[in-house]
């Protein structure tokens, strides 16, 4: 029988199911956690695969890498913290909808956004695995520069009142991530002499400190008006509207889907970026961009959407070439590799093709199992609304101190954290809105190590028009920078009257 | 009442506090190791330090009989991961993941700053190494050696050979063979690590690329490898010559071992270097190496800091190369 035809009858057993639901509810936890990120689930989750045979690992893996990228929006919803660093954009629409009493709602379309990003990732995994790992070896330096630059234009949608501002936040972010060694020069950047800044500034640390510090203090500060962080309504045929509203736009799934999936082909930029592009490209076509900031449900589909994406889609460059496209995708190398399976054109044909299909499978099927099980844990942690905020504050704030020492085991990560904090929440109320921040903090590291390649490769070549811009993909890029600058801009004007003028009536 | 209530907690607790006295007592001649060990992997998960802990963990857990925790501290090139593991307590719980002659290099390169000096690591084993080849694409014009080193005595500067960011084996590798052959070319540093490295090479980004022979092998059927370093031809690809088969002295290859902080006792090291050495030993183990296109090293103790002298002695004079 065709492997593609018994992989997907193998992940449909029982026993396969069973396994994937046990990753489906190990990844939501650990997405769930913030400071805990997929890479770490997957790493503890590998010596426990010495024991199994190699499809059941892998099964067990994608169900974790798939669900984990859902569990991280239920605390960037419930208390505006990522639980993984691509959950970024979600705390942006998701913590506005709860505050307006809807968790529910917003907990169960990031569930759908995510479980339907699953599917297209896994589909796209499935259906398009050769040539988009040919395209991603296409994706040179110049590309890769190319795209983070077109990354830096999404601070349009990020920015709030004040573009000035959004462009210094950006910058702040970009310098920020300058700290600690340099990517490819091998000098040391405003380490101050310290050891510990030496690994610079992680990012997990950097988005609790810029999200969470700051509505921790803004919940503390409303206390008197708002004992709790919104009223908790049990909504009826909440599932229904969910679907309704989901599934009746899908220009806004396909272009996520896709932006997820690009995102997860070219090398280096990961989850958090095609959640922020996938966020502005839904902004950017937007009819309703003043909803936008205040809880708008398309702003929420598509990051959750996107970063689900992303995962399935590493997978390609790694199942395909045997380079891991991202951290959760290099474990799973490893894990293969150690059960002494090469990843290549070899995975695909022969004695392990059935294996590799159920595998692939699995990523599609995840969608469905994720939505089942993830509907029955909302129903349990949309309650959390139901503390008050004199309890709820200091719980997010110990969340938010773990989840920093986390990361690296550093005592430092959560002392940096904590200025963040007070510094993310200072610059809130001089009109900086954090995510332009964050964008540069995540970008930096992109852009900089193929910037410097690129020069180097233009020195080679003794020409910089033939590398950074006589390139096919290069040229694309450029050119699409050049549109969503434009856009964006006009976007964010349009957004900037349509406010003045509801404050007007 | 209260009086017999208070005799006989006393009576229970002192029995208590003899009988964990006694098992106290009798664990410790117990040899090391008798709880689980922490070892620190100073590279991100999936690269290959993270592949050798991988390789030996099942293994070792069963001849230690505890458990080997994994736990990265990645950045600045390992100086984070190593500096950790100088300060950690020399009790032989905690180890970490060594790589050449990256340790060296942060030490030689930023000195002080690098947050930790060589003899505060004590080399317990060197398990495997990999020599550096140089790769091209297998649709390249240049078929051997000869004919790369005579386009770059041609076109000086124009040929772009990728490697792993500065001042690393890629690096120090491609410093060596310009030198030996008085060519010039155009050193690419790339960052991530040889992954991306060659993705740009298969992907026709640059003209070369420079990293651990094992990535070579793997890729098989897509890059040609033009020659390695070290003095021994490959296993796993008998019919690439090495450079010095050219006549051009290129020594630089890179090596995975273990080792604790200084001052960690005898016993420990002997205990973990021949649970090590005896891992490695195992056929099984010893043929995925071999495939994955490493050397097999079996150096313990003793050896292990004799190498790493010698790695200092060579490096201090490659690094000034580049300098």
């Amino acid at each position: 029988m065709d492997p593609v035809v018994q992989g997907l009858l193998n992940v449909l057993s029982p026993q396969y199911l069973l396994l994937m639901a046990v990753g489906t509810v190990a990844g939501a936890i650990v997405g769930a956690l913030p400071g805990f990120t997929a890479t770490m689930g997957l790493t503890l989750l590998l010596p426990f695969t010495f024991v199994m045979d190699t499809t059941s690992s892998l099964v067990l893996m994608s169900a974790l890498h798939s669900s984990a990228f859902f569990g991280d929006a239920v605390p960037a919803i419930l208390v505006a913290t990522p639980g993984t660093p691509s959950a970024v954009a979600t705390v942006i629409e998701g913590h506005q909808l709860t505050r307006k009493g809807k968790a529910h709602h917003a907990l169960l379309t990031a569930l759908l956004a995510s479980a339907l990003g699953a599917l297209m990732g896994g589909v796209s995994l499935l259906t398009l695995a050769e040539p988009l790992a040919r395209l991603s070896l296409r994706f040179g330096p110049p590309e890769v520069f190319w795209v983070g630059v077109l990354g830096l234009t999404m601070m349009a949608s990020l920015t709030g009142r004040s573009l000035v501002k959004g462009l210094a936040g950006t910058a702040l972010g970009l310098l920020l991530s300058t700290v600690g060694v340099a990517h490819v020069e091998n000098v040391v950047r405003y380490a101050f002499g310290l050891p510990q800044l030496q690994g610079g500034v992680d990012l997990v640390v950097a988005l609790i400190g810029f999200f969470t510090i700051p509505q921790v203090l803004a919940m503390v500060e409303r206390r008197r008006e708002e004992r709790y962080v919104a009223e908790y309504r049990e909504q009826r045929g909440a599932l229904r509207e969910v679907f309704r509203e989901t599934l009746t736009k899908p220009l806004l799934l396909l272009r996520a889907g896709v932006v997820g999936i690009i995102v997860g082909i070219v090398p280096a930029i990961g989850g958090p970026v095609a959640a922020l592009m996938a966020y502005n490209e839904a902004w950017r076509a937007s009819k309703k961009k003043e909803e936008f900031g205040k809880g708008s449900i398309e702003g929420l589909i598509a990051p959750e959407l996107a970063n689900n994406a992303v995962g399935p889609a590493d997978m390609i460059p790694t199942l395909t070439l045997g380079i891991p496209g991202s951290a959760p995708a290099a474990v799973i190398m490893a894990a293969l590799l150690l059960h002494g399976v090469k990843p290549g054109a070899g995975l695909f044909t022969g004695a392990s093709a059935i294996m590799t299909y159920t595998y692939i499978w699995s990523y599609v099927v995840s969608g469905f199992v994720m939505f089942v099980i993830g509907y029955f844990l909302i129903r349990l942690l949309a309650q959390v609304i139901r503390i008050p905020v004199s309890l709820l504050a200091p719980l997010v704030f110990t969340l938010a101190v773990i989840g920093s020492f986390a990361v690296r085991n550093n005592l430092f990560d959560v002392w940096m954290m904590l200025g963040f904090g007070f510094l993310g929440y200072g610059l809130r109320k001089l009109g900086f809105e954090s995510g332009p921040i964050v964008l540069g903090l995540l970008l930096g590291p992109i852009i900089e190590p193929a910037l410097v390649t690129s020069l180097t490769l233009a020195e080679a070549r003794g020409s910089w028009l033939h590398v950074f811009v006589l390139r096919p993909f290069s040229l694309a890029f450029i050119l699409l920078t050049v549109w969503s600058l434009v856009r964006g801009l006009r976007g964010w004007s349009l957004m900037q009257r349509t406010a003045v003028e509801a404050e007007d009536d | 009442m209260r009086g017999t209530w208070r005799g006989t907690v006393t009576a229970v607790l002192a029995a208590g506090l003899v009988l964990s006295l006694l098992w106290a007592a009798a664990g410790a001649p117990s040899a090391y190791p008798t709880r689980p060990i922490t070892w620190l992997v100073a590279f991100a998960p999936g690269g290959q330090s993270d592949v050798e802990v991988r390789r030996v963990q099942p293994h070792l857990e069963k001849l230690l009989g505890v458990r080997i925790l994994v736990e990265y501290r990645t950045g600045g090139g390992g100086a984070v991961g190593w500096s950790e593991l100088a300060r950690a307590r020399p009790d032989g719980y905690t180890v970490g993941g060594l790589v050449m002659p990256h340790m060296v290099i942060q030490t030689l390169l930023r000195g002080a700053e690098a947050g930790y000096r060589l003899d505060q690591i004590r080399s317990i084993a060197w398990t495997v190494a990999a020599p550096n080849a140089l790769m091209v694409r297998k649709d390249s014009p240049f078929r051997t050696l000869r004919d790369f080193v005579e386009y770059a005595k041609a076109n000086p500067g124009k040929l772009a050979v990728g490697g792993v960011e500065r001042l690393s084996p890629s690096d120090l590798s491609l410093a060596q063979f310009m030198q030996a052959a008085g060519i010039r070319l155009t050193y690419v540093p790339i960052a991530g690590g040889a992954g991306p490295v060659m993705t740009s090479l298969m992907g026709g980004h640059v003209d070369a690329a420079t990293t651990a022979a094992s990535h070579g092998i793997r890729y098989k059927d897509q890059v040609r490898i033009l020659a390695v370093s070290g003095k021994h031809r490959l296993k796993a690809a008998p019919d690439v010559p090495t450079f010095s088969e050219f006549g051009y002295n290129v020594t630089v290859e890179t090596s995975w071992g273990v080792g604790a902080p200084a001052g960690v006792p005898a016993e420990v090291v002997t205990r973990l270097s021949q649970a090590l050495l005896q891992v490695m030993r195992m056929p099984e183990i010893r043929k995925a190496v071999e495939e994955e296109g490493l050397t097999p090293l079996y150096y313990g103790p003793a050896e292990s800091q004799a190498y790493v002298n010698r790695l200092v002695a060579t490096y201090r004079d490659l690094v000034q190369l580049l300098r």
